[in-house]
């Protein structure tokens, strides 16, 4: 396989999620917000920082009010990672591509594109946003099935997987570090209310259910925290997403060195124990897992992407 | 409200589906009477399904526009078919390749002996200004001694009915993969119509191509490294190079994706590292295609690509140097080559064409400049081109400058009056004048897409087809009259 073929749909796999990270949260947002005492709301401008597009935001709008944020993140044509902007990079990237997806798959990913970016005329405003946005995310979810039904299962469709894996692992940790900033350590007054929070969490990743059937307990920190970053069985948990790499990796050739990083990742997983950490030592055992991420994408695109004549 | 042939307005026109009074031809008549038959609800809705194919299948071109730079366009298309008898084709057909063989004879002797030269057939002069010879193929022997593997020829046909080659595009033809595409597009706007008559398939192709281009491998092994080398998607016919591969299963490269080393072998740079080439199928000009030897700030190319196909090393469709023929002015002699090379009468005649280079035919040129079409010798696409009869006093003016100027690089040709087809406006059908490029491939033997891509002017009265300059097209139909 061409190592710019390669690339591309690792991008593919990195995109769509992106797109489909975003509009999940956008969603769940909304109904979180109304769950929650207001002053311990998490904010929409909270939204912009998980996306990690807080730079770009304050150049383009002066309030983080629900309006501004919601067109920031789903259509801002300025916002390289808006939902829309991450589909059209996707298609994009696949157009690039199309003597390796499936005639299905490409029609698909463009009728989704179209779809996606007709309905964001009337889909922001708060009576049409959820309709909308499940569209969108149910169209992404049937072009994963497509895909994995349609693809021939070889190195592309690894590197389909493994972009996908690492912006999941990568959105996860985002999400755990933003949403549990606001939570207090060992403060028993603010249990109920961290108990809230640690629920808007779960369901920010639409996790709460697995969560009750997996770890048979209560909301709370440890166990979710738990959860999130290393249940194996948990398909948005950190650990499952590395193991999910790990495991394409191994089909690949030459891949030693890209495995190393994600052996790197595991062991600083394994290894930390976060009921240990307080709300500062978690913060940064987050970074340092975004870091590891970077490293991973970084090992990959050296091994596999770049076009040197050695 | 329906189609009415009787009310068809092709009065002076020679229409391929309908002749005078409204009759409609043998090859059409099942088509014609199918299609009158559907009220416009129908017609509509037909129309919608064509549209909507083409959206969900992605068939697109782009065009280029000062203000918006490169934008990627729905491909436009006609839902009414052209159709061609296939007694009529057999005789195209046979034409057709009887070219091909000649020009690649041409070509051959052209970067060899110059036989056609010493024996005074093919003058000297052309070859020297010749925009499209190149010196560093000169003696180079691509296998089987072809040059031209893929040609694409442009046919049209004149009032009278007579068809004609107007041109034939050796350097990167392209289209075929529209004329693939407008016949799935067919297939789902109008299965009944296909299923009610014979129509010679058009979708071996692209497995036709991939035999042609696995047979010029200079290695013997069971499945040759095919790539299709692409200036990637922002050239106007991207879709059309990713369609092939795709066919073919060729992997789509970009020149940096490949490299050439030391011993002039090629390489592409693959996950599992690098990975020899055996055939390039190349739509790229010669002169972006190896910065070592032609442009050198080409970055579209691939630096050492002539070292290696020069060797042997890899195979390279169309050969560098191919377009030599691809000149208005050689275009002039196919006849003669084809009498020279074959020693065989043109079973396809060309256009009547005027050489400016010639004193004589340049005075009768430039005393008949309102009535004729003048073309520069290497341009495409219509570019360039001074239609004589819808001139401004200006313009004749400017191109009497430019004949005179540099006679070899223009050609005068007689204002054709091309056929038309019938093509659905608002549920009604008008006439619009169209053209057909087929597509000769060349390797062991020679063959010839069934049909080809006809191009029409969606303009009322413009003979302009392509699809940059508001042209569209229509599927090709060889209507077998006589299988029953």
């Amino acid at each position: 396989m061409l190592s710019r073929v390669a690339e591309s749909i690792y991008w593919i796999g990195r995109y769509t999620e992106r797109a489909e990270n975003t509009a999940r949260l956008v969603n769940l947002n909304m109904n979180l917000l109304l769950d929650m005492p207001k002053h311990a709301r998490p904010s929409w401008g909270n939204m912009v920082t998980m996306t990690g597009s807080e730079a770009a935001f304050k150049k383009r709008y002066k309030e983080d009010d629900e309006r501004s944020v919601v067109r920031f993140l789903l259509i801002d044509a300025k916002n390289p990672s808006s939902m829309l902007n991450s589909l059209a990079m996707a298609r994009e990237n696949a157009r690039t591509v199309r003597d390796i997806i499936p005639q299905s798959g490409w029609e698909h990913l463009n009728g989704l594109y179209r779809a996606a970016r007709e309905g964001s005329k009337t889909g922001l405003n708060r009576k049409n946003r959820f309709a909308y946005l499940i569209s969108v995310i149910r169209d992404i979810e049937a072009l994963s099935g497509v895909l994995s039904s349609t693809m021939l299962h070889d190195s592309g469709y690894s590197f389909l997987r493994m972009g996908r894996m690492l912006e999941r692992a990568d959105m996860t940790s985002r999400i755990i570090d933003e949403l549990s900033a606001g939570t207090v350590d060992s403060d028993p007054l603010g249990e109920a209310e961290n108990s809230l929070r640690w629920m808007g969490l779960l369901k920010t990743l639409n996790a709460y259910h697995m969560y009750r059937r997996e770890m048979e307990v209560a909301v709370e920190r440890d166990p979710v925290l738990d959860f999130l970053l290393c249940c194996p069985t948990y398909p948005r948990s950190v650990m499952h997403c590395l193991n999910e790499l790990a495991a394409e990796l191994r089909k690949l050739p030459r891949f030693k060195a890209a495995l190393g990083t994600c052996s790197d990742a595991h062991t600083l997983l394994n290894e930390t124990d976060h009921t240990d950490l307080n709300q500062q030592g978690l913060h940064q055992h987050m970074d340092a897992i975004q870091l590891a991420l970077v490293a991973i994408n970084n090992e990959i695109s050296r091994t596999y992407f770049q076009l040197s004549d050695d | 409200m329906s189609i009415r042939w009787r009310q068809y307005p092709n009065k002076g026109l020679f229409d391929e589906l309908v002749a005078s009074g409204g009759r409609l031809r043998p090859a059409a008549r099942q088509l014609g009477r199918r299609l009158s038959a559907l009220p416009d609800t129908e017609l509509a809705f037909r129309r919608e399904t064509a549209a909507n194919a083409i959206r969900t299948m992605g068939i697109t071109f782009r065009v280029y526009s000062n203000k918006e730079g490169s934008i990627d366009r729905e491909w436009p298309f006609d839902i009414i078919p052209r159709v061609i008898d296939i007694k009529e084709w057999r005789g195209i057909e046979a034409g057709l390749k009887q070219r091909a063989k000649a020009l690649n004879h041409f070509i051959h002797d052209i970067y060899h002996d110059q036989e056609i030269v010493k024996d005074g057939i093919f003058p000297e002069d052309v070859l020297k200004k010749s925009a499209n010879f190149r010196p560093q193929c000169v003696g180079v022997k691509p296998p089987k001694n072809i040059w031209a593997h893929i040609c694409g020829s442009d046919l049209v046909r004149d009032h009278d009915g007579t068809m004609y080659v107007l041109e034939d595009n050796l350097r990167v033809p392209s289209g075929v993969s529209y004329m693939l595409e407008n016949r799935e597009v067919m297939k789902r706007v109008f299965p009944e119509l296909l299923d009610d008559q014979r129509i010679l398939p058009v979708d071996n192709y692209p497995s036709q191509l991939f035999s042609m281009l696995s047979s010029l491998s200079p290695r013997r092994v069971a499945n040759p490294q095919i790539v299709v080398l692409t200036p990637g998607i922002y050239n106007s016919a991207y879709f059309e190079h990713a369609y092939l591969a795709q066919q073919m299963g060729a992997e789509l490269v970009e020149g940096r994706d490949l490299f050439v080393d030391d011993d002039n072998v090629v390489y592409m740079r693959t996950i599992g590292g690098p990975s020899r080439v055996d055939v390039i199928y190349r739509r790229i000009d010669d002169l972006f295609l190896d910065p070592e030897v032609f442009n050198p700030d080409s970055m579209l190319g691939v630096p050492g690509i002539m070292r290696a196909w020069k060797s042997g090393k890899v195979a390279v469709a169309n050969a560098p140097g191919a377009g030599v023929a691809d000149d208005k002015v050689v275009y002039a002699f196919v006849p003669q080559m084809i009498e020279y090379y074959l020693n065989e009468k043109p079973l396809l005649p060309n256009v009547p064409t005027y050489l400016c280079m010639d004193r004589e035919q340049r005075q009768y040129v430039l005393e008949h400049l309102n009535e004729l079409v003048v073309k520069p010798a290497n341009e495409s696409g219509g570019y360039g081109m001074l239609i004589g009869p819808q001139a401004s006093a200006k313009e004749l003016k400017r191109f009497a400058r430019l004949i005179k100027a540099d006679g070899r690089n223009y050609i005068a040709q007689p204002m054709l009056t091309l056929s038309t087809a019938p093509t659905l406006f608002d549920n009604e059908v008008e006439p619009r004048h169209l053209d057909l490029r087929p597509f000769i491939l060349s390797g062991n033997d020679i063959s010839v897409t069934a049909g080809g891509l006809t191009r029409v002017a969606l303009v009322k009265g413009s003979t302009v087809v392509n699809s940059s300059q508001g042209g569209g097209s229509k599927d090709t139909w060889i209507v077998d009259t006589e299988a029953r």
